[in-house]
């Protein structure tokens, strides 16, 4: 047994947790691009495209997430490409939220009133135009909440990147474990880290509904 | 190509992979159900005392990961003498967190009813207890039952993470297939296409019946707008 003090440990998790946050700008911004252009090619059932789409997003939304890091994790080498821990976690955390962000938005282009397209094609404006300034804008606001739940889940679901090698901050508070044999105290550093940043996201997110209802 | 022999060579083992999934869901989500209700109907109280205890909980649940969580039971538990198996620990972790999701659920159907109802069993002569269990209680369940068929969903698909406790399930068997076997492909294709199989049936049920209720409306929105966190 070895005593690493209260702010020893604090900081090392401090640190570890930096390493959780810094996949998010990566995986929010192609989970979004992505997302919306999948959201987009379902919604005008382009063919083929449109079916394959539709099954890839489903298998991603029916297995879990584990499991997929795990594919990912022994598969990539198998055909040939070597990442590191980041790497692997970027791809698995992002092929993630595109296909839950891509529902997202699907089923916020479904709730959308007709007559915004009709309005924007009326006017003269071309598909881009349309795209952009019409469509895109609202969608945003009214898939708000599940956006920001998804940055809530991409959060969490870091912590699962440990189990294939990323030293991170549960990896660090399990090696903190071993060597004060309290896991009490290093898991509850853990949580309080996540829940200062995930708790208020929630908040956030039920505010917006709730906002959005009215 | 797929290695056909080497799936059906391991077949068998994937499938008594299948029925362990299933099994560690199945005793959680009875436990979370309980938890859920009580929990669920505690939170609906106006008293400070009861509702403070149940935000920190379903608060710390919602917003830490399950790893955690499931880290927590296991590693944590035996520190104050309770010694639990692999087993044991992944039963309580799920059990506790399904069960925060399934509370907020029971609580938004409870607020739901109508008023009246419980008035007019109160009138009746019925005991707060009876007119929870005979009268709120089934048709709160009727109504949330779409959403905990979707919890359930998760529930499954959570219970991979009993492979870190080395508890013999799907995504555990899957990547000691493919530790022994080097098929990435063939090891984690058939676990896949099982959680896939048990997802699609209870999507269509769920959508089957709220869309009795109130057609299309609320399956999409369960199953349309991902995890509700």
């Amino acid at each position: 047994m070895q005593d690493i003090s209260l702010m020893q440990q604090l900081s090392r998790l401090g640190i570890a947790f930096l390493s959780n946050l810094a996949f998010l700008p990566f995986v929010l911004a192609i989970g979004i691009i992505l997302g919306i252009v999948i959201a987009f090619v379902r919604f005008h059932r382009i063919p083929v495209l449109s079916q394959t789409l539709t099954v890839l997003v489903e298998i991603v939304r029916g297995s879990p997430f584990l499991i997929i890091v795990y594919a990912i994790y022994f598969a990539l080498p198998y055909v040939g490409i070597e990442l590191g821990a980041f790497q692997t976690g970027i791809v698995v955390l992002s092929i993630t939220a595109t296909a839950y962000l891509s529902e997202v938005f699907r089923s916020g282009l479904v709730a959308m009133d007709k007559g915004q397209f009709e309005a924007a094609e009326a006017l003269g404006m071309s598909y881009f135009k349309k795209v952009t300034l019409i469509i895109l804008p609202q969608i945003i606001k009214t898939t708000m909440p599940s956006i920001v739940g998804q940055i809530v889940m991409t959060i969490k679901d870091t912590s699962i990147v440990s189990l294939v090698g990323m030293v991170e901050i549960v990896r660090t508070s399990r090696q903190i474990m071993q060597l004060t044999l309290n896991p009490f105290m290093a898991f509850s550093i853990v949580s309080v880290f996540f829940i200062l940043v995930c708790y208020p996201l929630i908040i956030v997110s039920k505010k917006l509904e709730g906002g959005n209802n009215r | 190509m797929l290695d056909m022999r080497l799936i059906s060579q391991y077949l068998p083992e994937f499938f008594e992979a299948l029925f362990e999934t299933l099994k560690v869901a199945a005793l959680s989500g009875v436990f979370a159900l309980i938890i859920g209700t009580v929990v669920g109907i505690i939170s609906t109280m106006k008293s400070k005392l009861a509702i403070i205890p149940v935000g920190i909980y379903t608060g710390f649940i919602r917003s830490t990961p399950l790893l955690v969580q499931l880290y927590f039971v296991h590693y944590g538990l035996p520190i104050t003498g309770i010694m639990l198996t692999s087993f044991q620990s992944a039963i309580i972790a799920f059990s506790l967190n399904s069960g925060a999701y399934i509370s907020e659920i029971v609580r938004g159907g409870l607020a739901s009813m109508d008023k009246g109802q419980s008035e007019a069993s109160r009138a009746l002569g019925l005991s707060w207890f009876q007119t929870m269990r005979l009268i709120i209680l089934p048709q709160v369940f009727k109504k949330i039952l779409p959403p905990l068929i979707s919890q359930f969903s998760y529930l499954i698909k959570d219970t991979s993470l009993a492979a870190v406790l080395v508890i013999p399930e799907l995504t555990y068997t899957a990547r000691k297939i493919a530790a022994r076997t080097y098929m990435p492909f063939e090891s984690f294709g058939v676990p896949m296409l099982m959680y896939f199989g048990i997802y699609l049936i209870l999507a269509l049920l769920s959508r089957f019946i709220s869309g009795k209720k109130e057609p299309g409306r609320s399956a999409r929105r369960w199953f349309g707008f991902g995890k509700v966190v």
